[in-house]
């Protein structure tokens, strides 16, 4: 069958979701839990965009498109706005 | 694909209305989006000349505008609150409305398919749409002076609190709602223009127009309409959420403790700072939006009005893609004085500095291009020599505002006015006058008229320079940017003078654009017939003829062999190779 | 998005010149609008992330969500995007039958979801949860926990409309397998909102 590829994603989509459910209810140090929930999050967006999305099969320059636009400029965003986060919290102190 | 092209060329009769009104045509969409602007233009620099009489005059009484603005001009004298609108309104719609849509709407929508050798864009009808939505965005922004309280009056920033609670300034009432939705339509549509640039560009060269054959103000086009889709959406996230703080009772813009009009407010929990790391997220990339393709068709002029190649074709690309990519990640050097985490504006210090590299190369190769020239003075060619020479101005006082430590004595005052109106001002104007010129024969196939555009450009050039460069210095003296009257304050006693000499020249430089108005829309009409290639141009729509027929060529689209600049080429017999010329007639020198 | 682009639009007139990416120019639209639409919730989340860590505190996750529940509503949203994928599969190998049913149960999915978010929306507001305050404390996690998952609920209705309009134009044999596979970006691209949406609201 061609769909297998699909319902495989799936089955680890879904066993990456209840690990995850696992893990945030477990005894884990706050910041281990963020950094290894984080990694979950991203390893199932992956999995999404290169099976569901088909990326995994597409041109290079797609794939890279992707990644830049979105993942990188997502982030320099977070990484600019996040530590006035902080500031602000702390200044309110 | 072979059997649509004699369909598109000898295309049926249309109404006039599917024909000029709601076309999929790009080259109609572009100059509904060029003529939008230009009125647009019209009205913004009308706002400014209320604005320069209030300063220049500020006690005088206009009985006659009193009766045209019964409540923002009382018996004739300006409320503050209603220079506030002005002010708001003259930079939303100069920066919006007028410069993105003449350089994006227009240029970008009339030159990526005749310069890339397309029959039209990716998506005709998407194209249409985009076009009118923009035009309800330009009511919307143009209505809100009508609905109770005027115009929004939070600056074109839009910073909260004024811009979030109603009771600090009558324009905060509806008016910044309105103000709002504008922007959502202009958003919306200009990502329909965006996503549609961007396809177009990629997909839709013809045979041989490889990446590295692309003219220059296609790659300008190209990389700004990326930029436009990267950096709106977060303000898009930012206008929604301002929108329910006003409307919502939300706070994610407003802390806790703010008094209006002796009432406290409930908010609390959120801070300005979101808002403007959100804004300017998209507010420095737009100003790179505003400023390639106006370096794009400054140097576009060059080769053609010098007949030698564009010097370093090459890197004025890669530099024009690394300020790109540098431009999307330096947007706190906006707020240096916001209260942002000191670490944080050292990097966007540091990133800010990174792009006067990419920026003196892109200026070094245009002076390169002028370099042993045959200059050919026409009228293109000298907006594009003005442009030049507002980018290198304007650039120095970059390096000021770019770096904290002086940007915080300089944050604010007229010093920062003066500097972003030459760049995203200046430079922009005299690449959209350049344009107007240089391709109006391609667009109505008649000339503008050689002797009023050389007297509009010496008209508009030194009362430029005049206003902004004196800016600079009365920003340099103190002067905060932003206030509707100077007088009360000893130390800027001196800039009195200055003040009615920047208005007068305003005043100049708003009736001389009338001679380029009279000029375009006469020409149309009366203008002297253009050939098919008026300037001896190499790139690809000037192959078609002038004005380019529906479906852009007659014939079968025009394969390219070259580059888009190679001029004298050692062995050809005209000092000018058209890029679709074969290798074999003529070396390929790129 | 799907009407004004998969049809009546004139074919590419170029020939043979290079398109860098191999894809036609409808699937480079549709990955520059999740692009963008992603950004969309970048600035969001952002936002969110900011409020958070001002805040200080945040309410316990506990008190406020079933997690069982949510685990639910993910794993709809999960299976509906494999039988999506699937659909995809059959309409590109001309199995319209196939993937007409696959359709269907992606829509099933699709409406099951926007359902269970109205009941948690329900659930939640019953317990004096609004825009502007909440029980459990800082009020900035009301504000954001509604406007996101609500943005997310209105693409979420927005997709499951784009299924269904493909669904009956599939049935009539209208929309080829492209126009599938263009459905099915947006759809995934829901799915991939929602797992980010997920682990940052209710792990977190």
């Amino acid at each position: 069958m061609h769909y297998k590829r699909y319902w495989a994603t799936w089955a680890v989509l879904l066993l990456l979701t209840v690990l995850m459910i696992f893990i945030g209810n477990g005894p884990l140090p706050k910041l281990l839990l963020l950094g290894v929930l984080l990694v979950a999050m991203m390893v199932k967006a992956v999995l999404i965009g290169a099976q569901f999305m088909h990326l995994s099969s597409e041109h290079r320059g797609i794939v890279f498109m992707v990644a830049a636009g979105l993942l990188l400029v997502g982030l320099a965003l977070f990484a600019g706005i996040a530590p006035d986060g902080v500031r602000a919290f702390e200044l309110r102190q | 694909m072979a059997d649509h092209v004699p369909a598109h060329g000898a295309h049926p009769r249309q109404s006039f209305l599917r024909r000029y009104v709601f076309s999929t045509d790009h080259k109609v969409i572009g100059l509904q989006y060029l003529v939008t602007s230009m009125a647009m233009a019209l009205v913004g620099g009308l706002l400014v000349m209320l604005m320069r009489m209030q300063l220049a005059w500020p006690h005088s009484s206009w009985p006659l505008l009193g009766k045209l603005f019964p409540v923002g001009m009382e018996g004739g004298l300006m409320k503050p609150e209603f220079y506030l609108s002005l002010m708001t309104m003259h930079g939303t719609i100069m920066v919006f409305f007028v410069v993105s849509l003449a350089l994006l709407g227009g240029f970008g929508n009339f030159l990526i398919p005749l310069q890339i050798g397309a029959r039209d864009m990716a998506f005709p009808f998407l194209n249409m749409l985009s076009f009118w939505i923009m035009v309800p965005a330009c009511l919307v922004m143009l209505g809100s002076f009508l609905v109770e309280g005027g115009a929004a009056a939070a600056g074109w920033t839009a910073y909260p609190p004024l811009s979030a609670i109603a009771e600090a300034i009558p324009g905060s009432q509806m008016g910044q709602t309105w103000w709002i939705v504008g922007m959502a339509l202009f958003i919306a549509s200009f990502t329909m223009g965006g996503l549609n640039y961007v396809t177009t560009i990629l997909n839709m060269r013809t045979k041989g127009m490889s990446l590295m054959r692309m003219p220059i103000t296609i790659w300008s086009l190209f990389l700004a309409s990326l930029l436009g889709l990267l950096a709106f959406p977060p303000l898009t996230a930012a206008a929604v959420m301002l929108l329910m703080d006003r409307h919502a009772g939300t706070s994610f813009f407003l802390p806790s403790g703010l008094f209006f009009g002796n009432k406290l407010m409930e908010h609390s929990g959120g801070t300005p700072l979101l808002w403007q790391h959100l804004f300017w997220f998209l507010g420095h990339p737009e100003v790179y939006v505003l400023i390639l393709p106006a370096l794009g068709i400054t140097l576009e002029m060059l080769p053609v009005f010098t007949r030698k190649p564009l010097f370093g074709y090459r890197m004025t690309v890669y530099s024009l893609v690394t300020i790109s990519f540098l431009g999307m990640i330096v947007w706190g050097h906006h707020m240096y004085v916001s209260g942002m985490s000191p670490y944080v504006g050292e990097i966007f210090a540091i990133g800010t500095l990174t792009i006067t590299l990419p920026s003196a190369i892109v200026g070094m190769n245009m002076l390169a291009s002028l370099w042993g020239g045959l200059l050919r003075l026409r009228t293109p060619m000298l907006f594009s020599i003005g442009s030049i020479v507002f980018f290198g101005t304007g650039g120095f006082g970059g390096i000021f505002l770019g770096n904290a430590t002086s940007d915080i004595q300089l944050h604010d005052t007229y010093f920062v006015v003066g500097h972003f109106h030459l760049m995203i001002g200046g430079v922009t104007l005299m690449a959209i006058f350049a344009g107007c010129y240089y391709w109006f024969p391609k667009m109505f196939g008649r000339m503008m008229n050689e002797k009023l555009g050389k007297l509009h450009f010496w008209l508009t050039m030194p009362a430029f320079y005049g206003i902004f460069l004196a800016m600079h210095y009365i920003g340099l003296a103190g002067t905060p940017r932003r206030y509707f009257n100077f007088e009360r304050y000893e130390f800027l006693a001196n800039i009195r003078e200055p003040q009615v000499w920047i208005t007068i020249a305003a005043f100049l430089l708003f009736i001389g654009q009338f001679l380029f108005l009279g000029n375009f829309f006469a020409s149309i009409f009366r203008g002297r017939p253009a050939p098919v290639n008026p300037w001896e141009a190499a790139t690809l729509e000037w192959t078609t003829p002038s004005p380019a027929p529906h479906g852009n060529w007659e014939g079968e689209i025009p394969e390219v062999h070259r580059w888009a600049y190679d001029y004298n080429v050692p062995g050809a017999s005209s000092d000018c190779t058209a890029q679709s010329v074969p290798a074999q007639s003529v070396p390929v020198t790129l | 998005m799907q009407q004004t682009t998969t049809e009546n639009m004139p074919r590419p007139t170029w020939d043979g010149g290079a398109s860098p990416f191999g894809a036609t120019w409808r699937k480079l639209m549709i990955w520059w609008f999740i692009i963008t639409d992603g950004l969309l919730f970048a600035g969001f989340l952002a936002a969110y992330g900011f409020l958070r860590l001002a805040a200080g505190g945040w309410p316990d996750r506990s008190l406020m969500f079933h997690l069982d529940f949510i685990a639910l509503m993910t794993f709809t949203l999960i299976t509906s995007s494999a039988t999506m994928a699937t659909a995809v599969g059959a309409a590109k190998q001309g199995n319209r039958k196939l993937a007409l049913r696959f359709l269907l149960l992606t829509m099933v999915g699709a409406f099951a979801f926007l359902g269970m978010q109205a009941y948690e929306w329900h659930t939640l507001i019953g317990q004096g949860a609004t825009l502007s305050h909440n029980p459990w404390g800082p009020a900035a996690f009301g504000a954001c926990f509604f406007l996101i998952t609500g943005f997310h609920g209105t693409h979420v209705l927005t997709g499951a409309l784009i299924l269904t309009i493909t669904a009956i134009r599939t049935a009539k044999g209208i929309t080829q397998a492209e126009g599938v596979e263009m459905a099915g970006l947006y759809w995934h691209f829901v799915d991939l909102v929602w797992v980010f949406i997920f682990t940052l609201f209710y792990l977190v």
